[in-house]
């Protein structure tokens, strides 16, 4: 109620604004096609680029350097710092890059949005760019009527283009008429106070707009129409690289830890890099004044020399930060520690890279694996097994000689109030995330959905055996305990041997044949079984009754062990080809 | 669509079947030749091993490996 009375009231004083003055609708409008086209921008480069985006920052990343250099190219050409931090904090949530060449790219990125005010200042102001701005609209428009996705990523690329030009010549022509109403740069404060006052200014329209491009060329057209004096310009430009840490903050809300470390690393570099650049701001400004006329920039070109201010004060920030880049890794990883979910959360599925079609898929296969890890939790506790001490079969062998104690596990009330949700997340998270997949990806995240409601099924069989299992545990019948205790034996050992698969030293042909002896023991445990049982009832060592309860829970282990031979393979194996190799011929001899 | 244009359309895409086919075969080559060596290198391990519970595991890899090295062809 309240948050619609604010949202209300705020579009009230927007069209108050809007209607009491010419100059401020003209502007505002600017801002709006701008960040309009900062959209369409971002949405074209992701369909443009195919995920050759994310190969790029995936690949070039194994250094230092060669993670900044790849966040500044990236930035520089996608014109978008948001879209490269997106990707890298959905990379670091589902592990594929580490935390230090996230914050390299981040980095690297800070320094590559500096390239929009270059943009600007040389492009924007010299020339009249709405005139470049329409031919690109239409041709935008004509490529979006595609069916090809990167021809539909081109078209939205242009158009994102169009309306950035458009929207800086709106931005240009409103300050150009607002000087000459009013003078704005007699509220132009020297000294430290108009430096603080024009830093806020900067870092709350930064996290107003939530694009510190679109504040830089805010500042940079009032600059060049004389609205603001050229010292408050570059306390803005400070201020605005300490808004953006807002935007990547609000961001990290949605990840998990990693995406929160990456975000506080962010604001430590804007923070230090923001201080470094206030106390050394008429330094910094003497010696962009001495680099100018290098770079052939004019005296009077103030526009410019801000573009070049912007650099020069990020590059410096990077010199300065970059070294401690550990430190800044291990503080942040004391300060925010990974949860631990007392229910079954999902901890990868995130929505920021459900788009994003190779990191959906590896947060669907990690997602995947915790529910697999949550399941063989549940299924072992049913089966009077502990987990935390079964590692080696060792282990297994020496649980199964205990005796054991009647099982108080739950699996309906662990299913609905645990794995039900996070099942429901896989499932529903995966038919999303299928929208934006070629089709051998959809069939990838398809086998994951399988592997889901595969181990579903594995829990309720599992339920299904744990009453005559507690039973017969107890029986003072030697031969059916035993047989019962065979039972927990094959599947406490199969779940051994799948945990071993879960190892990423092993290789893919070593991870095949190990579930190649798997499949071999199973079939010849199935068949010994069957041998067994038949032996037990002909020498009357078991009644009728149990013989049965035998028959039917034997075979309910035997298509448990199936299935998690075929989770197994869905998760553990990623080479197609030897997935198919291994499912050839699958049915028992 | 006109009959010279569906014609070419199937050409097409058989063509593209064929060398789809052409690569898969490449790469079960490869993933046999991995076999093989994997299973020389399990022989030359058995051999050297005394202990009787290893030389029995080296032995099911071994079934496993020739069970893969069978599928593989099948798939040839």
């Amino acid at each position: 109620m309240v948050k619609n009375l604010a949202i209300a009231l705020g579009f009230l004083i927007t069209a108050y604004f809007i209607s009491s003055s010419e100059n401020l609708k003209i502007i505002l409008s600017g801002i709006a096609i701008f960040l309009i086209g900062m959209y369409f921008m971002e949405n074209g480069f992701k369909l443009f680029s195919g995920g050759a985006l994310e190969n790029i920052l995936k690949r070039f990343t194994n250094n230092l350097f060669k993670a900044i250099t790849t966040g500044f190219l990236a930035t520089s050409i996608v014109q978008s710092s948001s879209l490269i931090t997106v990707i890298v904090i959905s990379f670091l949530s589902v592990e594929l890059l580490t935390l230090a060449q996230g914050i390299g790219i981040v980095f690297g990125s800070n320094l590559g949005s500096t390239t929009t005010a270059w943009i600007v200042s040389s492009l924007g102001l010299k020339i009249k760019i709405s005139a470049y701005a329409m031919p690109m609209l239409i041709f935008g428009v004509v490529l979006r009527f595609f069916k090809n996705n990167t021809y539909k990523g081109l078209g939205n690329v242009l158009l994102g283009l169009g309306f950035i030009f458009l929207g800086i010549s709106y931005m240009k022509d409103g300050f150009d008429t607002l000087k000459d109403s009013i003078d704005l740069a007699q509220f132009a404060l020297p000294g430290i106070k108009g430096i603080i006052l024009y830093i806020l200014i900067g870092a709350v329209a930064t996290v107003v707009i939530q694009s510190s491009s679109a504040t830089m060329a805010i500042i940079i057209t009032a600059l060049s129409a004389g609205n603001i004096i050229y010292i408050n310009a570059l306390a803005l430009a400070i201020g605005a690289n300490i808004g953006t840490t807002v935007t990547a903050i609000i961001g990290s809300f949605a990840s998990n830890e990693n995406g929160k470390r990456l975000a506080f690393a962010h604001l430590i570099f804007n923070v230090i890099t923001a201080l470094v650049a206030v106390i050394f701001i008429y330094s910094l400004r003497d010696f962009v004044d001495y680099l100018a006329p290098l770079f052939g920039i004019d005296a009077e070109n103030y526009s410019m020399k801000l573009a070049l201010f912007h650099t020069i004060f990020n590059l410096l920030g990077i010199i300065i930060v970059a070294p401690f880049i550990n430190i800044i890794v291990n503080l942040a990883k004391r300060i925010i520690k990974k949860k631990v979910a007392k229910s079954s959360k999902p901890k990868y599925l995130l929505k920021s890279n459900i788009e994003i079609p190779n990191s959906s898929l590896l947060s669907l296969k990690k997602e995947c694996i915790n529910l697999y890890e949550n399941c063989q939790r549940a299924m072992l506790h049913a089966l009077n097994l502990h987990t935390t001490e079964l590692k080696t079969k060792e282990d297994l062998q020496k649980q199964l000689t205990n005796e054991p104690r009647k099982s108080n596990t739950n699996i309906d009330e662990i299913y609905q109030t645990n794995l039900k949700l996070l099942y429901n997340e896989i499932i529903k998270y995966s038919s999303f995330a299928q929208e934006h997949m070629t089709s051998p990806q959809q069939k990838i995240a398809g086998n994951f959905k399988k592997s889901a409601t595969r181990l579903i099924e594995v829990l309720k069989d599992t339920r299904d055996i744990q009453k005559n299992l507690d039973f017969y545990l107890k029986s003072k019948n030697e031969y059916i305990k035993k047989e019962y205790n065979n039972l927990r034996e094959e599947l406490g050992s199969l779940f051994i041997d799948i945990n071993n698969l879960n190892n990423e030293n092993l290789s893919e042909l070593d991870k095949i044949t190990q579930i190649e002896v798997i499949k071999s023991t199973l079939n010849k445990n199935d068949l010994s079984n069957s041998e067994v049982i038949d032996d037990l009832i002909r020498t009357q060592k078991i009644k009728a009754s149990m013989a049965t309860s035998l028959i039917n829970d034997s075979a309910t282990v035997y298509s448990i062990q199936k299935k998690l031979v075929e989770v197994a393979m869905i998760l553990f194996i990623e080479d197609e080809l030897l997935k198919e190799i291994g499912e050839e011929n699958n049915a028992p001899k | 669509m006109p009959l010279n244009e569906l014609i070419k359309k199937v050409k097409k895409f058989l063509k593209q079947t064929e060398e789809n086919k052409d690569i898969k075969k490449k790469k079960i080559l490869k993933v046999l030749e991995e076999l093989y060596i994997k299973k020389a290198k399990l022989k030359k391990q058995k051999k050297r091993t005394s202990n009787k519970n290893d030389k029995k595991q080296l032995q099911n890899k071994l079934e496993a490996v020739n069970q893969l090295i069978k599928k593989s062809k099948k798939l040839i």
